[in-house]
């Protein structure tokens, strides 16, 4: 059988997830221990959801691996003009501008050029910031000649944030374009993509959006190179997995996806929730959101996995990329308003649904350590002779015998499915692109690795996150970090002090309660009680490990982006507004 | 990649956004939006139905 099909391969992939979390939880409960049952009880239930998380993404891995080819898609030429809309919000106009020009300059270069327009979307507040955006875009114009095809526009509110910002754009100017590229300001994507996404558009009129893999390009630290390797090694398993399970239902990930205007504008504009944030106001993780109202309205969405040439940058350290999930958090959180939303799809609800468990699945983990701790301590003396008459003693369950299984269950679900991916890339020859065999099979195993050590820190933050959401707490808007994140110890040491505290509090609560598991914590607390130095660390940079295939055979957008970044670099944003005179030529 | 606190003495900000704003415009060509509803409301409607139904029970 081949899960081609969007409900077999849900089927599929529901079936497994619930069958090894039924399988962890009567592993843990049909051996409980003698006393604490509730205790016992809680336990299994934890485990149960916490294996169902972990099955699920595994069933996702195993899908995108399974053989068989999507049919082509239909194509035709693009009639209508599109929009390439650039939503900024406190970014460095002169990164994020020379992206465009880059993108505008490929663009020039093929007979499609005269259907493409871009948007610079501002929702900057400061006043600096607004100076020098306003400088840089004056530089960008000169640089393209581009006036009348480069627009810039600055909102004097905020409202709805990056979603607002998009509609008062379709809003004012929607009607004069069949469809809108939908970027981030580090989104850089290579012309014939751009246009290869609008032939797929204009082939498809049921489809409404059509979202790109975008890969992550340009980071410098260990974390960041971890992130970018595992983005080009993993991503496209994982996306054609999903692909293959969402069907004509598939995700909108707010950037590096192209819409058709009028569905769209028909569609999405959304409303805010009654009541305060966090789970009221403005809908903060709008993507999803759009992808389900397009769905409702019956426009395919559908997540094309083999789209080459679409980039955005990664965050470069663990903070970074903790700020960043903090917002997601919140965001996915808020959707549990709208599970009940009419008109649905059924899948666009369980997509919500497993948002909310993608961060609520870290309570499940530590509910289940603190339990597994506690849980010896209700411990009350076995009666080895439980039944009158049988001779034979029943001893009691292992404890350890318990702890080990689930580690290699967790180790399995976790990690086979990287090296199941890093084998296919090796028989398929991605490998070339990743430095070969040996160096791709060497990053692989420091990827896990790497993984490994910064998944306990992930939970606490993860778990912080999700506490200060259902506390009531709102995180606001702030701006995305990019660039360079090379941390102090310092800066990690008062960042994750309190990971380090309760790492150590773990730990010594294991030692007083249940000595015998203090082996086992070692991998989960270690990591915790190191967390300042892990964090600092894996932000230092690294160029021996995590080769990708934009660093070896590199796209030519990207050197085309380095390239306007060096004549740009020698100016200062003074220059930028106020160009020498140049020599007038005859 | 750069530093953004660069600062900008010698520059009239008023006059560069206002230069910006006016040739960065953009086309004059709107679109509806409609609201689209996510949150399930008892319409007054629906009320009303119940109202109309209920009240020659109570009455009697």
């Amino acid at each position: 059988m081949s899960p081609t099909g969007p409900m077999r391969a849900r089927v599929a992939a529901l079936g497994a997830s619930l069958a090894l979390a039924a399988g962890a939880f009567t592993l843990f409960f049909a051996q409980r221990q003698t006393g604490g049952l509730w205790v016992e009880f809680a336990r299994s239930l934890l485990i149960l959801m916490a294996t169902f998380w972990l099955s699920w993404g595994a069933a996702q891995a195993a899908l995108g691996l399974w053989p068989g080819r999507a049919r082509p898609p239909r194509r035709a030429e693009p009639q209508g003009r599109c929009a390439i809309l650039v939503p900024v919000h406190e970014e460095d106009p002169r990164a994020t501008f020379s992206r465009i020009a880059a993108m505008d300059a490929a663009l020039a270069r093929t007979p499609q050029a005269g259907l493409f327009d871009f948007a610079i979307l501002s929702d900057t507040r400061s006043a600096q910031g607004a100076a020098r955006e306003a400088a840089w875009y004056l530089a960008l114009l000169r640089a393209r000649d581009a006036e009348g095809r480069i627009f810039y526009r600055r909102r004097t509110s905020n409202a709805g944030r990056k979603a607002g910002n998009i509609e008062d754009f379709i809003k004012g100017s929607g009607a004069a374009y069949e469809y809108a590229l939908i970027l981030d300001a580090d989104s850089l994507m290579s012309a014939e993509t751009i246009i290869e996404m609008a032939r797929r558009m204009a082939g498809e009129p049921r489809l409404g959006l059509l979202q790109s893999l975008p890969g992550v390009i340009r980071a410098g630290s260990i974390f960041g190179r971890a992130m970018q390797f595992s983005a080009a090694l993993h991503s496209p398993i994982f996306a054609r997995g999903v692909a293959r399970l969402q069907g004509e239902t598939g995700p909108f990930w707010g950037h590096n996806a192209m819409v058709r205007m009028r569905a769209f504008a028909e569609s999405c504009a959304l409303p805010d929730l009654a009541g305060p944030p966090p789970f009221g106001g403005h809908i903060l993780s709008h993507d999803y959101v759009e992808a389900a109202l397009l769905a409702r309205a019956g426009w395919i969405v559908r997540l094309d996995e083999d789209l080459a040439g679409s980039y955005e940058e990664g965050p470069e350290n663990i903070l970074a990329h903790a700020k960043r999930d903090r917002r997601w958090c919140q965001g996915n959180l808020q959707h549990a308003r709208l599970l009940a939303a009419p008109g649905l799809r059924p899948w666009s609800r369980f997509v919500f649904l497993q948002g909310i468990l993608a961060y609520v699945s870290s309570l499940f983990w530590l509910g289940f350590l603190a339990t597994t701790i506690i849980a010896p301590a209700l411990r009350v003396e076995p009666d080895y002779f439980p039944l009158p008459g049988w001779s034979f003693p029943v001893l009691p369950p292992n404890e350890t015998t318990r702890t080990a299984g689930l580690i290699i269950g967790v180790l399995g679900l976790l990690i086979l499915p990287k090296l199941m991916i890093a084998v296919q890339a090796i028989r398929s020859g991605r490998a070339v692109g990743f430095g070969g065999s040996v160096r791709l099979m060497a990053s692989t195993l420091a990827e896990i690795a790497l993984s490994s050590v910064t998944a306990p820190i992930f939970l606490m933050f993860q778990t912080r996150s999700v506490l200060q959401v259902l506390s009531g707490r709102d995180g606001g808007w702030p701006a995305s970090a990019r660039g360079e994140g090379r941390l102090g110890l310092v800066e990690s040491w008062q960042a994750s002090r309190w990971i380090s505290v309760a790492g150590l509090a773990g730990l010594a609560a294991t030692w007083r309660l249940s000595p015998e598991l203090v082996g086992w914590l070692i991998p989960v607390a270690g990591p915790m009680i190191a967390a300042p130095l892990v964090i600092w660390a894996t932000s230092l940079p690294c160029r021996a490990l995590f080769a990708v295939p934009s660093e070896t055979r590199p796209d030519p957008i990207l050197g085309q982006q380095d390239e306007v970044l060096a004549a740009w670099a020698p100016l200062s944003d003074n220059e930028a507004a106020h160009p020498r005179q140049e020599p007038q030529h005859a | 990649m750069f530093d953004r606190t660069l600062s900008l003495p010698d520059l009239d900000t008023a006059r560069l956004e206002a230069e910006a704003a006016e040739r960065g415009a953009l086309p004059d060509a709107p679109l509806a939006m409609p609201r689209q509803q996510l949150e399930r409301t008892a319409t007054p409607a629906l009320l009303a139905r119940l109202r109309a139904l209920l009240a020659p029970r109570l009455d009697a």
